[in-house]
């Protein structure tokens, strides 16, 4: 039995209970950004390749390396409030779809998958009964970094709203790992956003991340107004960003379009791609692959300037196969 | 029912397993419904407008025709493809953008046919051979009443698609009306195929065909191409007369027709206005074998006085004195006393009418002691005047149709022959000449059915151009209304309207409405674009615009909707080959027609025989015996035609007891002309 079709038995037979409160027409977001936005930060960077940063043009291609394209979405909206506490009905789910000979985009075998789940701090309201019911649960407790908020109604959603992008995160992982396992030579994958600390050594061989959004701030004073003004089709020298905790990799900046009279971030992407010589050699090649993606456009996508189209490929195969709000309001009208 | 493990499992049955080329989708801004659905399909397969496919969900079949097609991709707006390619049409993007094909298919059958739910969603397969059978409801009929209108084809499918008889000649429906653009050929192909067909499954049926124009139509006892060793193969050859293809006679095996020319097809044409050559295109002595005259005489036509007469000329006191001749003069048992003192008079040919009048007049104006009478008969002298000139006029008026003399030329009345087409050849005649032939034929046709005395219990009546003889507007004309009556009451005598059009919204509706059957060929876009073929979708309409030889579209009342088949080219000889096969003889001296139809009586005539039987003959009189040889046939016609030229001639023994004029004259064993 389908989640959608638990909860719906769930909400019609604790009708009269008074713990339950069943919440309608909550939008819904594909991406955590809206209820949760990214917190602007800086970090530190160190530049590998050359002496300083600096722009360098792209040679021209024509053609691309990448075969394979990793995405996730996330949906999620208040679906009831139990004891109280406001209960996310979350859903995530990833997928590596694969660009044949024929340039057409297909789902890579095996590389979808997907997860839903009701999210909530089981200290504060009780799983039990939800799962007696075939609910699956998740505690979003130890996303908690206030404790003394841990009961704010507010916390409570954008906590839940951080585990559902963790259970996006471990899916992409999933199939990151499942393709490092199964691919072979001359196959490419661009995964959507950082890059993943790798679990395996020299696992991420043949991966590059593509950033679209620029939160996190690596360079400052000159390098900075350099980076922001960089012209169509060329990139950044190589750097390696600070992560806490995780692996090193490389990254470098590329403006994908030219942003004339448009925003400083217009069509401006960081690249990331594993801490080897290999990418040193080829970031002037992996960036002639990106250049050469930005046909077609990936219109009507309001971020177009930055994705490529197979990643909204992937978004929209997901988004197909994703739960609607529809059939949820459905569900939740009993 | 097919069960969706049938069309799925490869080896559960002997059946081939039915190919999946989509399924069902439904969405709010296209949902479907009890009598539409759609699909969407991958890219290469071989669905199209008209295909014919099925939907298997549980315990529901659903049997549809693609009606619609549509395709589009993700891209929002032609600019943002405009932009990205940089404005260059060569350039490759890395990605091709993904292309949906969807189809909407009106339905044909469900099963089971209650309760008539919106279709559901599930997979949707190619029809095969079995599907098309059932989706046309051709299991209840096509073994029984099956006569095949073409194949329904898909990729390597060829599937016999069968019209139900019942519903084709009567008595359920009747009629068959086709429209289609001028030159390509496919009215005339249709027809003659779709009477190979009949002729096929049918032995209780003739058919009669107006050729209107050009030689369209006579033919059709010759094949496309001659037998291998045949005395023709050679010329056939020579002239570059094309042959049938591979494909036609596949679809000749398909759908169970012989791949044959008519064997029986007799040819009436009217003479030209000498009155012994025949007005037609199919001259060639060769061919003459079954080309026989049509002409008519007094009486054949005086019963349709309106059609020959305009209505302009007949007033009602006209009219009363026509009647009265009808009725009281023309084949009064013991001839007609004029009241002059004389003999009376018999009156059964235009001559006799002529002598009629002129008797009258004379005794008009030697009446009333010399003063002159002003009525005969309470009818005016006048209206006398008038109707003999009108009568009289028509000889000349409808010069090689109508025959002042006793001899008449006519379709065999009563003795039709199943399986035998009669072609009426009326190209060479003027508007008026068509109306007359089309309107008596018509009539006699149903009034010999009517009474079951025409030798065969169908006939179905060939009309092309049935836009110029029933038009939506215009008068009301004789010919018009006799149209109307066969598309009402045709069916159930057995009287059967095969039309054809370019335009048939020009055509009047009730004869449209009335037709059981209505194909298309290619189609004129103006025409598409009235209001008669709204029911069609767009891209029904644009796939009929573009349908290439051999493909039609048919319509049929146990196909819920419109089926786009192919049908064979007909094995008979296109008219424009014929006539390099066959040129037409030029018009000949009265001397060499009579030598060239003698010679065809008896292979031992010789010219010079003729010749001598000419030599003192009176020109009407020779016309005259030729024409009585001609029409009664003779295995001495020399001879015969000698004793009608010593006859005419008065110089065999006088009658011994004397004739009033015009008077048949008694049997005898010696008068090869006797009555």
């Amino acid at each position: 039995m389908s989640l959608a079709d638990a909860l719906q038995r769930f909400v019609r037979e604790h009708r009269e209970d008074p713990a339950l409160r069943v919440v309608r027409g909550t939008p819904q977001s594909d991406e955590m950004t809206e209820l949760a936005p990214a917190t602007p930060a800086t970090h530190q960077a160190r530049v590998v390749e050359g002496a300083a940063l600096e722009q360098k043009p792209v040679p021209a291609l024509g053609g691309s390396g990448f075969t394979h394209f990793l995405d996730g979405i996330q949906r999620s909206r208040v679906a009831l409030i139990w004891h109280g506490v406001p209960v996310i009905w979350g859903y995530a789910a990833a997928c590596v779809r694969e660009r044949g000979a024929d340039r057409l985009m297909r789902l890579a075998p095996g590389m979808c998958e997907s997860r839903e789940a009701l999210i909530f701090p089981f200290a504060f309201a009780p799983p039990e009964e939800l799962q007696r019911w075939g609910l699956a649960c998740v505690d979003s407790s130890p996303m908690a970094r206030v404790p003394e908020d841990a009961d704010n109604p507010a916390y409570i959603r954008q906590y839940s709203l951080e585990m559902l992008g963790d259970l996006r995160r471990r899916l992409e992982r999933t199939l990151l790992k499942r393709w490092l396992e199964s691919s072979g030579e001359g196959q490419w994958l661009l995964v959507d956003g950082e890059l993943p600390d790798s679990e395996q050594e020299g696992g991420l061989r043949r991966v590059v991340g593509l950033i679209k959004s620029h939160q996190t701030r690596y360079f400052a004073g000159e390098e900075q107004r350099m980076l922001l003004e960089l012209p169509e089709g060329q990139r950044t020298t190589v750097f390696q960003p600070h992560r806490h905790g995780y692996r090193p990799v490389y990254s470098w900046y590329l403006r994908l379009r030219d942003s004339s009279g448009q925003d400083q971030a217009f069509g401006l992407v960081r690249v990331e791609a594993r801490a080897d010589e290999e990418t040193l050699r080829m970031a002037g090649e992996i960036s002639g692959w990106l250049l050469a993606e930005r046909t077609p456009l990936s219109l009507p996508d309001a971020r177009w300037d930055r994705m490529i189209y197979p990643v909204r490929d992937c978004e929209q195969y997901l988004r197909s196969i994703a739960p609607t709000a529809v059939e949820m309001d459905a569900r939740l009208q009993v | 029912m097919i069960s969706e493990q049938e069309a799925g499992s490869p080896g559960a049955q002997s059946r081939p397993r039915l190919a999946q080329v989509g399924r069902v989708v439904a969405t709010e801004p296209r949902p479907n419904t009890a009598y539409e659905f759609h699909f969407w399909t991958a890219p290469g397969s071989p669905v199209g407008i008209g295909t014919l496919v099925v939907v298997l969900a549980e315990n529901v079949e659903v049997y549809g025709v693609v009606v619609e097609g549509w395709s589009y991709t993700d891209v929002a707006s032609a600019m943002h493809d405009y932009i990205g390619l940089d404005g260059d049409p060569a350039m490759e993007a890395m990605t091709r953008r993904p292309e949906i094909r969807c189809y909407t298919a009106a339905v044909l059958r469900r099963e089971p046919e209650e309760p008539v739910q919106p279709v559901p969603g599930g997979p949707v397969y190619l029809a095969d051979d079995l599907c098309v059978r059932r989706a046309l409801r051709m299991d209840a009929y096509a073994d029984r009443t099956g006569v095949a209108v073409g194949a329904y084809q898909n990729g390597e499918l060829l599937a016999p698609v069968y019209l139900d008889a019942d519903f084709l000649l009567g008595p359920e429906a009747a009629h068959v009306t086709l429209t289609g653009v001028s030159g390509l050929a496919t009215k005339t192909s249709t027809i003659e195929f779709l009477l190979q067909s009949i002729f096929a499954a049918r032995d209780d049926v003739a058919c009669v065909c107006f050729n209107v124009k050009g030689h369209d139509m006579l033919f059709l006892d010759f094949p496309a191409e001659a037998e291998p060793g045949s005395p023709l193969e050679e010329r056939y050859r020579d002239l570059g007369i094309t042959p049938l293809t591979e494909a036609d006679r596949t679809l000749y095996d398909v759908l169970g027709v012989p791949c044959r020319a008519f064997e029986n097809v007799e040819y009436y044409a009217p003479f030209r206005e000498d009155g012994f050559n025949l007005n037609t295109l199919r001259t060639n002595p060769e061919v003459m074998g079954n080309v026989h005259p049509l002409a008519w005489g007094l009486q054949d036509i005086m019963e349709f006085a309106e059609v020959v007469l305009s209505r302009d000329d007949v007033d009602a006191k006209a009219d009363a004195l026509i009647q009265y001749i009808n009725q009281k003069v023309i084949g009064a048992k013991d001839g007609y006393n004029i009241g002059d003192g004389k003999a009376a008079i018999y009156v059964r040919t235009f001559a006799d009418l002529e002598e009629w009048f002129r008797r009258v007049f004379d005794y008009m104006e030697a009446g009333d002691s010399g003063r002159g009478m002003e009525q005969y008969r309470s009818h005016h002298y006048q209206t006398l005047r008038k109707v003999h000139n009108r009568l009289t006029n028509l000889i000349t008026r409808y010069r090689g149709l109508l025959t002042p003399r006793e001899e008449r030329h006519d379709l065999p009345w009563g003795d039709f022959k199943p399986r035998t087409i009669y072609v009426v050849d009326i190209a060479s005649m003027d508007q008026q000449g068509q109306d007359l032939v089309v309107t008596r034929v018509v009539s006699k046709l149903r009034e010999h059915l009517e009474r079951k005395a025409l030798g065969v219990d169908r006939c179905i009546v060939v009309v092309d151009e049935l836009n110029k003889y029933a038009p939506s507007d215009g008068p009301e004309t004789n010919l018009k209304r006799t149209l109307l009556d066969i598309s009402e009451r045709g069916r159930y005598i057995g009287l059967v309207l095969f039309s054809a059009q370019q335009f048939r919204s020009q055509v009047h509706k009730r004869v449209v409405g009335n037709c059981g059957t209505s194909i298309y060929g290619r189609m004129d876009m103006d025409e598409l674009a009235t209001p008669g073929y709204q029911v069609l979708t767009r891209a029904e309409r644009e796939k009929l615009a573009t349908l290439s030889k051999g493909q039609l579209m048919v319509r049929h009342p146990h196909f819920s909707q419109a089926i786009f088949v192919k049908f064979p080219r007909p094995n008979v000889l296109r008219g424009s080959d014929g006539v390099r096969l066959f040129p037409p003889a030029e018009p000949v001296e009265l001397e060499e027609a009579i030598f060239r139809e003698f010679s065809r009586m008896d292979a031992t005539v010789q010219r010079n025989q003729v010749r001598e039987a000419l030599a003192d003959a009176d020109r009407d009189a020779a016309l005259e015996a030729f024409n009585k040889v001609r029409l009664r046939g003779s295995s001495e016609p020399v001879s015969d035609f000698q004793k009608f030229i010593r006859k005419k001639a008065k110089l065999d023994e006088p009658d011994p007891v004397p004739r009033a004029f015009g008077a048949p004259p008694p049997v005898s064993g010696d008068d090869p002309f006797a009555d």
